[in-house]
């Protein structure tokens, strides 16, 4: 194993942690609002890892830039979907406490 | 906008979709490509605001550093608060009055906000201005002033849309 195939691994194993960690909270978080914090985050974090895994591995410049795009638009996919569901959430009227926090 | 503001914009719009279109599909295909980019540019051109927004490249380079900073941290907060035994999160739903004007800032806002540490953005009023976040760290505030600065230190924001109602 070269030290660019070490390297590599450990980004895919990294990646792979974040998903897990991820997972986890979706299991463990108490309501909907809290599971899309931990998918959102963890998630995108763990795919970045797992991209730069395989671009290390990557044959061509342009494969690479394809899994940098590729983790863009998952970023953009993420977050609004989160907005989306999050909307959703509070209109099905989420028991949330609303707290002062700068705003009227 | 003008004519030639309209030109260097479409020409711009049109060399980035034809970098897309190769990083997706290579160099086999470079007609195909370049007529999509080309009509890719003019329906961008079309859609786009009238009054274009200008941006500091220095602050674009600074927003994704800090976004990618922020971004390990914020997988890295929720990764050790789902781990922890005692789940340690405080969920609740703050609403924050936006000091960017409206536009791509305010977008860019909503956004981030739900990539970085603790927060997400649940709901926004029409125009962005009163965002609904939800927070699992017990104090969201400081972060969302913090970011909204940094996209202030990007965009080249009008004077008069930087001093609406702001937060403080």
């Amino acid at each position: 194993m070269s030290a660019l195939e070490l390297a590599a691994a450990v980004f895919l194993l990294a990646g792979a942690g974040f998903y897990l960690a991820g997972t986890l909270g979706l299991l463990r978080f108490p309501d909907a609002l809290s599971r899309l914090h931990a998918l959102t985050k963890a998630d995108n974090v763990g795919l970045l890892l797992v991209c730069i895994g395989l671009a290390l591995l990557a044959g061509s410049l342009r494969q690479a830039a394809l899994l940098l795009l590729v983790w863009l638009l998952a970023l953009l996919a993420a977050t609004v979907s989160a907005h989306v569901i999050a909307r959703r959430a509070l209109a099905d009227g989420a028991e949330v406490e609303v707290r002062d926090g700068g705003g009227p | 906008m003008r004519l030639g503001q309209r030109l260097v914009r479409g020409i711009v719009l049109y060399f980035a979709l034809l970098l897309v279109w190769i990083v997706l599909d290579g160099t086999g295909d470079l007609v195909v490509g370049g007529a999509a980019a080309a009509l890719g540019a003019w329906v961008g051109l079309l859609v786009a605001p009238s009054k274009p927004v200008r941006q500091r490249l220095l602050g674009a380079l600074a927003f994704a550093g800090y976004f990618l900073v922020e971004s390990f941290r914020g997988g890295i907060d929720v990764a050790w608060r789902a781990a922890r035994r005692d789940l340690p999160i405080d969920p609740h739903l703050i609403r924050y009055r936006v000091s960017l004007p409206p536009g791509p800032a305010r977008t860019l806002l909503a956004g981030a906000l739900s990539l970085l540490p603790g927060t997400l953005t649940a709901d926004s009023d029409d125009e962005g201005a009163l965002l609904t976040i939800h927070a699992i760290t017990p104090d969201p505030v400081n972060a969302v002033r913090a970011l909204e600065a940094r996209i202030a230190a990007w965009f080249i924001l009008p004077r008069e849309g930087a001093e609406q109602e702001g937060p403080t």
